[in-house]
């Protein structure tokens, strides 16, 4: 007896689809025939190949056509090599060579990113000595590409990693690793990296060496500063200067719009205990982002990206803010996941460009010049006014490094001190008493002008009230009405004291 | 009536051919396994409407000598740098060897592997395809897969769209 059974259509062969007509003798098989799960079998004898990866085969296959690419770059494939423990392999090299495949891709979060996290996790299961350099080759290389931020989303645990990441980044990419791992000698140091808020060096056999004294109050500047033999202020506007550059038509929010934001931001800091840098930070990539932006951003979208810029700040800080505090702090106008992509295009935008100085950075340098304590009520009274000063159109006009300085004059005076502007401090940041005139003179109105106009945004004065921060809130800042005041100011305390000027 | 695996089976191609392979042998194809038989049917045939007779054809014949001979696995990594060094059993090499196999045919038997869910033959040809691909730049590959040519227009908007691409030449 005999049965027929007719195979067809039918049956629920997943695979089926794009077969169906092309098995004719006389039918050309063409690429889409190919499934990917063939593809894959096809591309992971390349993987593996001779214990190595042949990469320039497997290069040329991802450049293929867009399913090839896919498929080249899947992290099934990549996760391969970790079955290949112990058998010569050289995963510096794998990791070296889809990493070379990932360059020549245009960004796409998705591929790369699952890649990428492809190789982080081989990376996190090796203990050999090798793994560090991978991991942080790895990193370098996420960073460069944008992704890290779609691992960050996926892994919740590798969020320290993420945050050497921003850091490393701080101090600009190219110095966080260089860039040939092969041609090290033990004497170079592989990179710079932050090890219990210590910026250290980093060399071929794991050890470190720090570069600035424990508990810097700034060690991504410090980082920065130790590789130049200049000092800490020059490298500061040095950097401040290709700001500029990048900036040249500084259109920035409407000025009410601006102090919202300021204020906002100020409370969350103020809830959540982060830095006074953040805030600052927060501040100088909102006005960033809105500049870079091609088209005037709407109303509404202020305080998302205010808010994914703070989450960037806090990142860059001891202190980090979760995104899902954030979202709470903005009465949930918005969700964690739009929060996350809106960091993503910030960060985009900006071109991961994330360190500049700022005001305060300024500040903290100028107080070391003037050796102030740091709880000391003159170094409060400055931060008071750099913050408010934050909350003015000052900032469109004048330079981070500019309003530092004022702040210091308008403190001085405001504190009744002996001097309004050393020659030292004069000597160190190369501003005159009368090239600060101007601003010091807007500054002093704007603040006036901010606390009339705006009578409602009082987070920061509240901030400054406390004991804690010698509750400066209450003396007054006087206007200044010209340049003339400040001379005559200067004037009668040097004739009061004689001996307090020096020669 | 049959004991287990001593039936026999009838493929039937696209084109009307029959061929004919003991149960045993057609147990490595897991559509083959799989489908639905009745205890004592002697002979059970199949149509198998996707493959045609040339392909299915040398598709019997690997599968009538994996019965008698297997396969070995092939190993990851490969051990060797050339497709004969990897595969070492004769039978398997001259299968799939260019004389026997032209393109067309491969492509055809990887289809055909992949579709019956026969693993050693999929891993046969795919290795084949591996070392074909080997050493080969993209446009080499793409003659290879024969992609359909682009048109000017066509390659011009690729090119602005996918400027990575040509960046590194």
């Amino acid at each position: 007896m005999k049965r027929q059974l007719c195979i067809t259509s039918e049956l629920p062969e997943p695979r089926r689809r794009k077969r169906s007509a092309r098995m004719h003798p006389a039918s050309v098989v063409d690429i889409s025939s190919l499934s990917p799960d063939v593809l894959h079998t096809i591309l992971s004898f390349l993987v593996s190949e001779s214990g190595c990866v042949d990469c320039e085969s497997l290069k040329s296959a991802s450049l293929v056509c867009k399913k090839w690419r896919e498929v080249s770059l899947s992290r099934s494939l990549w996760s391969i090599p970790t079955n290949l423990q112990g058998n010569g392999v050289h995963k510096k090299d794998s990791i070296n060579i889809s990493l070379s495949i990932w360059d020549s891709s245009p960004y796409d979060g998705r591929i790369g990113g699952q890649s990428l996290m492809g190789f982080i996790k081989i990376c996190h299961l090796e203990s050999s000595k090798e793994s560090d350099a991978t991991r942080f080759l790895a990193k370098e290389k996420a960073t460069g590409k944008d992704c890290i931020l779609s691992i960050a989303k996926s892994k919740q645990k590798s969020s320290n990693m993420i945050k050497e990441v921003f850091r490393g980044h701080q101090v600009e990419q190219r110095h966080f690793l260089c860039p040939h791992l092969e041609s090290f000698d033990r004497n170079v140091p592989r990179g710079i990296r932050l090890l219990n808020d210590r910026v250290v060096r980093w060399y071929e056999n794991n050890t470190v060496h720090p570069v600035t004294p424990p508990a810097t109050s700034n060690p991504r500047c410090d980082a920065d500063f130790q590789r130049n033999d200049d000092s800490p202020m020059s490298q500061m506007f040095k950097l401040q200067s290709t700001m500029g550059e990048q900036n040249p038509s500084r259109q920035r929010l409407r000025s009410d719009s601006w102090a919202m934001i300021v204020d906002w931001i100020a409370e969350v800091a103020e809830c959540f205990d982060l830095d006074d840098e953040t805030i600052f930070r927060t501040m100088d990539l909102v006005d960033r982002v809105v500049t870079a932006s091609k088209y005037t951003m709407k109303k509404q979208y202020y305080q998302l990206v205010a808010a994914a810029c703070l989450q960037i700040a806090s990142k860059c800080s001891s202190k980090e803010i979760s995104g899902s505090n954030i979202c709470m702090c903005s009465d949930n106008s918005f969700t964690v996941a739009v929060l996350a992509r809106t960091e993503e295009y910030v960060l985009t935008k900006l071109g991961w460009k994330l360190a500049f100085p700022s005001s305060l950075d300024f500040l903290n340098q100028l107080r070391v010049i003037l050796d102030l304590d740091k709880d000391s009520r003159m170094f409060q009274v400055m931060r008071y006014v750099s913050e408010l000063a934050l909350q003015t159109k000052l900032y469109v006009h004048f330079e981070p490094s500019m309003v530092a300085a004022t702040a210091v004059v308008l403190s001085n005076y405001s504190l009744d001190n002996q001097e309004l502007w050393s020659d030292e401090l004069e000597g160190h940041t190369t501003y005159s008493l009368e090239d600060l005139a101007e601003c010091t003179i807007a500054m002093s109105r704007l603040l006036q002008d901010v606390r009339h106009r705006y009578p409602n945004l009082i987070i920061i004065d509240q901030r400054y009230r406390k004991a804690s921060r010698g509750c400066v809130a209450e003396i007054s800042i006087p206007i200044i009405p010209s340049f003339a005041s400040l001379v005559s100011y200067q004037q009668t305390r040097s004739r009061q004291n004689p001996d307090a000027v020096s020669p | 009536m049959a004991d287990e695996g001593n039936g026999i089976i009838r493929l039937r191609s696209s084109d009307g051919k029959v061929f004919e392979l003991t149960e045993s042998a057609a147990e490595i194809s897991e559509l083959l396994k799989d489908s639905p038989r009745e205890e004592d049917d002697e002979v059970t045939e199949i149509d198998i409407v996707r493959v045609a007779s040339p392909c299915l054809e040398k598709v019997v014949e690997f599968m009538k000598h994996y019965d008698e001979e297997k396969m070995k696995e092939i190993p990851t990594p490969l051990g060797g740098s050339t497709f004969n060094e990897v595969m070492d059993q004769p039978w398997y090499q001259d299968f799939v060897s260019d004389e026997k196999m032209n393109r067309d045919m491969l492509f055809n038997m990887l289809s055909a592997a992949n579709f019956l869910g026969i693993k050693p033959l999929l891993d046969l040809t795919c290795l084949k395809v591996t070392f074909q691909i080997t050493g080969k730049n993209a446009e080499e590959i793409r003659e290879l897969l024969r992609l359909p040519e682009l048109t000017p227009e066509e390659e011009a908007k690729a090119r602005e769209e996918h400027s990575w691409i040509f960046e590194e030449a």
